[in-house]
């Protein structure tokens, strides 16, 4: 079973739309339940994915805003960018997180990333591989490491290593973040075989359609789409639909009254 | 006596649970002293996280002891994930560890041919009772994240069934007042707030 999951940006304060990782400020989680409605743009979609994209995270700061997210959703929630210990990992699972991504981590410091996994299994730990590809040239995951080191190439990323650390990888493509051009499915091409890791494909869904053909593609577990600007009304909900119609298998589930279940 | 109580051990995800049981308005309380164990007609144990070290919390708070006592005098008790593998004796996961033993199961590794990890909503086959011919068989989406799986030597105790990657995971147990889920209701949308509703307002499990 496919998922589709919403991805947000947020800073501890605001949230952002990015395109090629540049943000454009949103507004706080208010102004996007009040302009978006984000609370219910949750119910068409399987999980919702929240990137720290401030240079440093505050953790108490974060851990109170994703409080307020999980009281008002009841799906998984994963959350990353800026986790810099076991202590606040353990914070972010405590106020409702489900999952923590890492990136440049995984890179700089994978013995946190085993430790997360070690403790709260490794099914838990997503991590995320952002890469472009300059024209003519082979795709590279671009990452900040500590030392001056080049790009990893696509074809030589460490698979089984990475295996070993995530239950899932996002592949998020830097060159069509935001734009709305589609998911560049030929760049899986370019890697070695991970059987033991889903992938999750994120960057450049702006239509429907986009939605449907990287779910239909077998060697996709789910797309993580951050464009609101494309989803936004009945957006999400008609990505799901659309998936379903051309073949994909979706969750399906109802929304929850109280007379669900009989007092005794 | 009071009616739900929610194990807190310091182990997991217990904001999710808590947030869940807020929002279908059902009263409840955190239980993290073992002297509290017996005012509750219902307990939850939610868990994420490794076998070992949620039994160690459990045996260090002495919410262990008290859990099976209380079990074993008739209280429902709905294990949640990891929860559900604590009520087992043991898992591969943490040798050396002793679970609860209030179901005759063990956990082991997921295995299989593309992947050791279950992730994502999975459509659950539902043990009925009836088993009447020309009846649909019930299914419902849940969610699950898991690395480990309960495989009980009773297969009575058996209340749902996820197939997955070309084998079955079980994915609800009911032994009596004893019963857990895999999955995580707090995360299934409507379906798995009507699980936790079900539990709290009745003490069963209606998947």
């Amino acid at each position: 079973m496919k998922r589709i999951i919403l991805g947000l940006l947020f800073d501890g304060v605001d949230f952002y739309l990015s395109r090629n990782f540049r943000l454009q400020r949103l507004g706080n989680m208010a102004w996007l339940q009040e302009h978006f409605g984000i609370f219910d743009l949750a119910s068409h979609v399987d999980e919702v994915a929240v990137f720290h994209v401030a240079r440093k995270m505050e953790t108490k700061a974060f851990a109170l805003e994703l409080r307020e997210l999980a009281r008002n959703l009841f799906i998984p929630i994963s959350v990353g960018g800026g986790v810099r210990s076991i202590e606040e990992a353990d914070a972010l699972f405590r106020s409702g997180a489900d999952r923590i991504m890492f990136s440049n981590t995984l890179w700089n410091d994978p013995n946190l990333v085993h430790e997360v996994g070690t403790k709260y299994g490794k099914q838990s730990v997503i991590g995320v591989l952002n890469y472009s590809r300059a024209e003519g040239q082979d795709p590279v995951i671009r990452h900040r490491h500590r030392e001056e080191s080049p790009p990893i190439a696509l074809k030589e990323l460490p698979t089984e290593s990475l295996a070993s650390l995530a239950g899932e990888l996002v592949l998020q493509s830097i060159d069509r973040d935001g734009t709305g051009q589609g998911f560049p499915l030929e760049s899986l091409s370019h890697f070695k075989e991970l059987r033991e890791t889903p992938w999750i494909a994120a960057g450049g869904f702006g239509s429907t359609a986009h939605v449907s053909q990287a779910l239909g593609d077998p060697r996709i577990e789910a797309v993580l789409t951050s464009n609101l600007l494309a989803f936004v009304g009945s957006g999400l909900e008609s990505a799901r639909q659309a998936a379903l119609g051309s073949g994909v298998d979706l969750a399906s589930w109802d929304r929850f009254s109280m007379g669900d279940s009989n007092d005794s | 006596m009071k009616t739900l109580g929610v194990l807190d051990y310091g182990v997991g995800n217990m904001q999710s649970v808590a947030n869940a049981l807020d929002k279908i308005g059902v009263p409840w309380d955190l239980v993290s002293e073992p002297g509290q164990v017996c005012r509750y007609g219902r307990l939850l144990l939610p868990g994420v996280g490794a076998f070992g070290a949620a039994v160690s919390r459990l045996e260090e708070t002495g919410l262990k002891e008290e859990v099976c006592v209380s079990a074993n005098a008739g209280t429902s008790l709905l294990g949640i994930c990891l929860g559900m593998q604590l009520l087992g004796r043991s898992s591969e996961e943490s040798t050396g560890y002793t679970g609860l033993g209030l179901l005759d199961a063990e956990t082991v590794a997921i295995t299989s041919a593309n992947t050791t990890t279950n992730t994502g909503f999975r459509t659950v086959d539902i043990a009925t009772s009836g088993g009447a011919s020309g009846v649909e068989p019930l299914t419902r989406d849940y969610y699950f994240n898991h690395g480990y799986r309960l495989v009980p030597n009773d297969l009575s105790i058996v209340a749902g069934v996820l197939s997955w990657n070309g084998s079955e995971v079980v994915a609800a147990v009911l032994s009596d007042n004893v019963m857990g889920v895999q999955f995580h209701p707090e995360k299934s949308q409507g379906q798995g707030l009507s699980v936790l509703r079900g539990f709290a307002l009745s003490g069963e499990l209606r998947l």
